[in-house]
């Protein structure tokens, strides 16, 4: 398996973590996506048309999608069944926050860019950070309520790739400007996740506290 | 927000991007020590530049400079002298620009987590320090006003990861070198005992409280790729970018007491001494006078 | 005169399950920053939010062996704020001079109260006044946290709201019966703690607490009073509850705002 992989991304770390979290070795590929913008050139654009990373190749499957990837490698790989069970109402409640992942979550991840790395100018900080409260304040709902029916993770009494999917943007909420003192318990979420066997860090990302 | 008055920063050169980051026929817009101005490449590869007003249209001529793969900017007609780096010339060592990082925070504080080492073991975890390698040894300061530098040497520290290059741990040999206040300079042993890397961390402060980062790693090494040096030195950074972040206020308290050095902060502590001593403001907070020291 | 906030008077900083054991928070009280953590033991302690070494935020640093330790380099401070070890220098007793401020901090009924006056020493929690001291709940009867809610809207408008609003009773749908029901009790003084409470439709009851964070924004903290731990759908009810309150208040503060 080769991931195509940027060690600053938060979508490239969703797949790091699953990989990590499963002990499958892997090959990193390193691509230079700042400054280099290496993501943008005819090589990599063969990988994936979009240009984005990650991207995942797996024998001739090649795949691309962070949300897509860590569906592919729970199916394929976890014998467990325990990251994406096989269960409809689980899958379905899991495809619903994969999506929130990598739809409203990612506005988190949209203040990031335009916080830290020149060419993002063009972004609505204020807008972004906005949204990124409001989603972290939909989770922070969410995870209140599931807990009162002794449910500690986004999409079942365990872990699965839908807690994976959610934590590097909501971890890495800081970088963008979006603080978390209101969101109680994200913040219990997160420290939980942490404690994970197989858990890695990532910049942004402490390794104690 | 308009451009400092402070002399001490005006008179500097100051980088502000990447020569890659001005390509010719193109106009790059930023903002330096509260003001804001365009620098344009002609196609000819010529570089100037403009103060510009709050219309975006251009006023007084801003000098400008490329030295170090970086282009320099100077709101002085007598700029200091800028630093000189001859390994930069060295073709026995490969080059890597790290491309510009924003920060909010002012540039003194950059200065002073970069010339840290008491951070390794708890923000680069099993990278540049871990626990119990924690003690800092004493270390020789000195600070040289002719040239507005400042040297650390004899800086010992266990690094389980020095690079990115490294297979194991090793013992590893820091000289810190700061150029104004602006740039810092860090010579550390590499894979080869007895051989030195070098990186410098340049800061463009944009505001007070708002500062872009680049820098620049002279490797010996060459089998490794570059893209994974980078990718080491982004990661070092970026861990430090979240401190930095929430250390408050923004702005360096030093004209108070709020803030408690140990040994370990000899460095910072020169920076700071050579900071009152030249008596710089932008990015310091304001002296307070204090009510009663008011005639009524 | 009475001041618009009693400085003695603690503030509702977030509910029980806010903070976890060995766990280390950041709570806002009028703009103003402190680090609220627990100990291994369960016990709670507050300081101000920023290490004197270089002020980094103690609220992203980490809670071991009983003490705080900053993320920075990892100065590590007792509950009684005194600093015990600085790992740069391992063998050195840090001097006195490096201690952190205390502030008294208790948890009553559920929710989590923080004095904003520094305290010598440990701070002691039975020192600490509460707005919940003079009320006595009906024998058996115990607080469940629900939930917090923080929204862009003044304490006062808060307040406002939550004059004319009721939560919906559990066992009857009915909307009349419940909102003759509630018997309001605002405790603490203008700008303080507003706790709104129901003792005469046994066995629920709910208990907010209102904490004024500053810039405008407001916390509201909420826990449900039954006979022993409120059952899960009583819980979640009150949580969606809490969200129509939320919505009311933003569309409030537009409202406001736009006037």
């Amino acid at each position: 398996m080769k991931l195509y992989d940027y060690e600053l991304s938060g979508s490239c770390y969703k797949v790091r973590l699953l990989l990590s979290m499963l002990g499958l070795p892997y090959e990193k590929v390193a691509i230079d996506y700042y400054p280099g913008r290496e993501h943008r050139r005819p090589a990599f654009l063969q990988i994936n048309p979009l240009g984005q990373l990650p991207a995942l190749k797996d024998g001739d499957l090649v795949l691309r999608d962070a949300q897509a990837i860590l569906l592919y490698v729970a199916a394929q790989y976890d014998s467990s069944n325990q990251w994406f069970p096989k269960d409809p109402a689980t899958q379905g409640r899991i495809a619903m926050w994969l999506a929130f992942a990598g739809g409203e979550l990612m506005a988190l991840s949209a203040a990031r860019l335009h916080e830290m790395l020149m060419g993002y100018e063009h972004i609505d900080i204020a807008q972004a950070q906005r949204d990124g409260h409001r989603a972290l304040q939909l989770i922070d709902e969410h995870l209140a309520e599931a807990e009162m029916t002794g449910q500690l993770w986004m999409a079942a009494a365990h872990p699965t790739i839908a807690d994976i999917a959610c934590f590097p943007y909501a971890a890495l909420s800081h970088d963008g400007g979006v603080e978390r003192s209101a969101y109680h318990h994200v913040n219990r979420w997160l420290r939980r996740f942490k404690q994970l066997p197989g858990f890695i860090v990532m910049p942004g990302v402490p390794a104690y506290g | 927000m308009t451009k400092t008055t402070d002399p001490v920063a005006l008179r500097e050169w100051t980088v502000i991007g990447r020569d890659a980051d001005i390509l010719p026929g193109t106009t790059m817009r930023t903002r330096l020590l509260g003001q804001a101005i365009a620098c344009t490449r002609d196609i000819d590869g010529t570089l100037h530049a403009q103060e510009t007003d709050a219309y975006d249209a251009p006023a007084a001529t801003v000098s400008v400079r490329e030295r170090y793969g970086h282009v320099w900017a100077t709101f002085s007609d007598t700029p200091r002298p800028m630093i000189e780096i001859p390994e930069f010339d060295d073709p026995a060592r490969r080059r890597l620009l790290w491309g510009g990082v924003m920060v909010r925070t002012c540039p003194q504080r950059l200065i002073e987590n970069f010339l840290d080492m008491g951070h390794f073991a708890y923000v680069h975890t099993d990278l540049l320090g871990s626990e119990p390698h924690t003690e800092i040894e004493t270390y020789k300061v000195e600070t040289r006003h002719d040239v507005a530098e400042i040297w650390a040497t004899e800086c010992r520290v266990y690094q389980p990861k020095a690079s990115k290059a490294a297979a194991e741990g090793r013992d590893v040999e820091y000289i810190y070198r700061t150029s104004g206040p602006f740039v810092v300079v860090l010579y550390k042993t590499a894979e080869q005992p007895g051989t030195f890397d070098n990186m410098g961390m340049l800061v463009q402060p944009m505001d007070e409280e708002h500062c872009r980062v680049f820098g620049y790693t002279l490797l010996l090494e060459q089998d490794s790729p570059l893209v994974d040096a980078l990718h080491f030195q982004q990661t070092i950074f970026l861990q430090d970018r979240l401190i930095l972040e929430q250390q408050m206020p923004r702005k360096i308290p030093l004209h108070d007491t709020s803030e408690i050095p140990t040994r370990a902060d000899a460095a910072a502590m020169a920076y700071r001494r050579w900071l009152r001593e030249v008596g710089m403001q932008f990015g310091i907070q304001p002296k307070v006078i204090k009510p009663e020291a008011v005639a009524t | 005169m009475t001041t618009s906030v009693s400085a003695s008077m603690p503030t509702a900083i977030g509910l029980s399950s806010a903070i976890e054991t060995n766990q280390v928070i950041a709570a806002i009280c009028g703009g103003t920053e402190y680090a609220v953590w627990r100990d291994s033991r369960g016990a709670l302690h507050a300081n101000q939010n920023r290490c004197p070494h270089r002020g980094m935020r103690l609220s992203f640093g980490f809670v071991r062996d009983d003490r705080l330790n900053c993320l920075y380099h990892g100065w590590s401070y007792d509950s009684g704020g005194q600093c015990r070890h600085i790992p740069a220098h391992p063998a050195l007793t840090p001097p006195r001079t490096v201690c952190l401020q205390t502030f008294p901090v208790r948890e009553q009924h559920g929710t989590i109260w923080l004095a904003t006056e520094t305290a010598a020493g440990d701070a002691s929690q039975a020192a600490a006044p509460s707005p919940l001291d003079h009320l006595v709940l009906p024998a058996g009867l115990q607080a469940t946290p629900v939930r917090s809610l923080y929204v862009m809207a003044s304490l006062a408008s808060v307040r406002r709201t939550m004059e004319e609003w009721t939560p919906q009773g559990h066992a009857s749908g009915n909307t009349a019966s419940a909102s003759t029901a509630f018997k309001r009790e605002a405790l603490g003084t203008d700008a303080g703690t507003v706790i709104l409470r129901d003792d005469a439709l046994p066995p629920q009851g709910v208990l907010f607490a209102l904490q004024d964070v500053g810039d405008g924004r407001t916390g509201i903290h909420l826990a449900a009073l039954w006979s022993g731990p409120a059952p899960a759908d009583h819980l979640l009810a009150l949580s969606r509850q809490l969200r129509a309150l939320g919505l009311a208040l933003q569309q409030q503060a537009t409202a406001e705002q736009a006037a």
